[in-house]
């Protein structure tokens, strides 16, 4: 579909145009102009590339390795909790499953590897290819029943997936996993650093781009009412499986970028544990928003990352009265999710647009 | 309590000539629908002419929405048949009715709320209409000048007299040839219903409209033809002369004393 800019559009009909009438779209045309920042970007559109510029020039300073590793993994997330985005914030499908994408697409380049002997990059096409495809039985089997119903479908087949993944043995060596032994790694890890960040700035810029055509807009009706966009003429389901491949794709390459990390491909990455992140990270930045997407995948991957650090545990283990608590950090994060949910139910970024007047006359007079 | 029902056939249509050598746009025969376990309309039939003004009628609860429902392809209908511009719509999904060329204005308005105007007329337009966007653009902000203003509005914002112009000109962003439209006086103040009505005026030359409408005034005023439908069948139907005249049967089924 090619990108529709409203008024200003070169090609078009001859037809009769009354003085009054071309005066009005001339007006109409002025306060439709998109307000665009420099090089036609928003702004949350600098601040993301901005961002991606430091982090690209970090490891030309010399990073730690350690940095490093937890730089990738937060980027591997950003791109997973973006896929949901789209389906989640963007299109209104909501999925328990995504994790099957995210494994899977693991799975298929370490599979390939490792009993077909393929490159890595052969399994990574392949893998795309499966997930996108997947993505689409998925749609095909389960976008017919809504809501809740369509959540219970994704959960059922991505745990069908999880223990397939344990129980298949003689293919994925079950629990122990399969190590990825040709991981395309410089010693210190910079490749996979490099690909987090490829992946992440793409998935970003590439689904920015999406919202904001044409198609972006059809999806946005349909999660705002399904039967009003079919109304206008829109094959909602259509349009649905649309989406749900691009975000499996996505979310499948996501997973890739984490094997290549970790090292090694386990069910784990297929667990229901999985599937809830990028829901979680979505709902905690703001759905909806992609941006919301890339903070709450930041504060949630770092704050995993700290919370259950040995340094912290091992401070925090001795303080009066919070010390157990903070001790277990699964708990703690258990308690932010809840506040986070009780008190900023439109998530960090839904929020401030809410309340951004108010929150900045506060400032103001202060 | 329901007046007894003067004599009419259920399935012939007796409405606007509706005899197959005139000039229908949208054929109805004998649709019987379905809602859950209501049996909402039981053989209703009628005929669109091409070009003109066709108000439905009927108290609360008679089956005019569903029957626009129906035709739109919303609720499908068990039997009966409806055909549009000489071809058969019956079972067809909605958005290949509305591809066919029918603009449906809902009751509700059904406007994308969080979508701003300017989006919602794009969407409406889609993607492979770009050519001709600028045109039907023209021609809405002709009809309601008013609309320039908040083009760039989230629709969720509008007034409901804004909304109601951003659902008819939703409508107008195709080469739709039927426009269905379902109470648009709604809920709006004497003003707007006025500013409404004088839209729809504007658009009768333009494109074939079915209108249901609750309010007399607005009914007589635009409407060419009729139809009084009453517990999902058609009663009776005609120029809207006739009902005008007929002051009986407007006491009887719409609770106006009307002249």
């Amino acid at each position: 579909m090619t990108n529709l800019n409203v008024t200003e559009n070169a090609s078009e009909q001859t037809f009769d145009l009354n003085p009054a009438a071309r005066q009005r779209l001339e007006a109409a045309r002025q306060t439709t102009l998109r307000q665009r920042g420099p090089f036609g970007f928003s702004r949350a559109g600098l601040v993301i590339a901005f961002a991606a510029l430091v982090l690209f020039v970090l490891p030309l300073m010399g990073l730690p390795q350690t940095n490093a590793r937890l730089i990738s993994q937060v980027l591997v997330f950003v791109a997973f909790a973006l896929s949901y985005d789209l389906l989640f914030g963007f299109t209104g499908i909501f999925s328990f499953g995504h994790a099957l994408f995210f494994g899977v697409g693991a799975y298929s380049v370490a599979l390939c590897s490792l009993n077909l002997g393929w490159p890595m990059w052969a399994g990574a096409v392949l893998g795309v290819v499966v997930c996108g495809l997947l993505g689409i039985f998925t749609g095909f089997v389960s976008l017919r029943v809504q809501g809740v119903f369509f959540a219970m479908v994704t959960l059922a087949m991505a745990t069908t997936a999880f223990s397939l993944s344990g129980r298949l043995v003689d293919i994925t060596k079950g629990d122990e996993g399969l190590s990825l032994i040709q991981a395309p790694d410089a010693p210190d890890g910079t490749t996979v650093y490099y690909l987090a960040l490829a992946l992440a700035v793409v998935a970003y810029f590439g689904l920015s781009r999406l919202i904001n055509s044409p198609l972006g807009r059809v999806l946005v009706a349909v999660r705002e009412n399904e039967r009003r966009a079919e109304m206008v003429g829109y094959n909602v389901l259509r349009y649905k499986l649309v989406a749900l491949a691009f975000s499996s794709v996505i979310a499948g390459l996501a997973g890739m970028v984490f094997a290549f990390r970790n090292g090694i491909v386990n069910p784990g990455l297929l667990s229901t544990d999985i599937s809830l992140l990028p829901l979680l990270m979505v709902i905690l930045g703001g759905a909806g928003t992609l941006y919301g997407a890339v903070l709450g995948a930041v504060v949630i991957e770092c704050l995993n990352f700290i919370l259950s650090s040995s340094e912290f545990v091992n401070n925090v283990k001795n303080w009066a009265v919070v010390g157990p608590i903070l001790e277990h950090w699964l708990l703690l994060l258990g308690l932010i999710y809840v506040l986070i949910v009780l008190f900023l139910p439109f998530g960090v970024v839904g929020t401030w647009q809410q309340h951004r007047q108010r929150l900045l006359g506060l400032f103001k007079k202060s | 309590m329901r007046p007894s029902n003067p004599p009419t056939s259920a399935a012939t249509p007796s409405g606007p000539d509706s005899s197959p050598g005139s000039d229908n746009l949208l054929v109805v025969e004998g649709l019987q629908t379905y809602i859950g376990q209501f049996h909402i309309l039981q053989g209703l039939s009628l005929a669109v002419p091409r070009g003109a003004v066709t108000v439905l009628l009927g108290r609360n609860g008679a089956g005019k929405t569903t029957t626009l429902k129906t035709i739109t392809g919303l609720t499908p209908p068990k039997e009966g048949r409806v055909t549009f511009d000489g071809q058969d719509l019956t079972g067809q999904a909605t958005y290949h009715i509305a591809r066919h060329g029918i603009g449906y204005v809902p009751e509700d308005r059904g406007i994308f709320r969080e979508l701003t105007v300017e989006e919602n007329l794009l969407l409406a337009a889609r993607a492979e209409n770009r050519a001709s966007y600028r045109r039907h653009l023209a021609n809405c902000l002709d009809l309601f000048p008013d609309m320039q203003r908040f083009l760039r509005q989230k629709a969720g914002t509008l007034s409901g007299g804004q909304q109601q112009m951003v659902a008819i000109s939703r409508g107008l962003m195709t080469d739709n040839k039927l426009l269905l439209i379902d109470e648009p006086s709604k809920g709006l103040a004497p003003i707007v219903i006025k500013a409404v009505m004088d839209a729809l005026q504007k658009l009768k030359s333009q494109i074939t409209i079915l209108l249901v409408e609750q309010n007399f005034t607005m009914a007589s005023t635009i409407g060419d033809y009729f139809y009084l439908i009453d517990d999902g069948h058609n009663i009776t139907g005609g120029p809207m002369e006739r009902l005008i005249a007929d002051t009986e049967l407007t006491r009887q089924y719409l609770g106006v004393g009307f002249a």
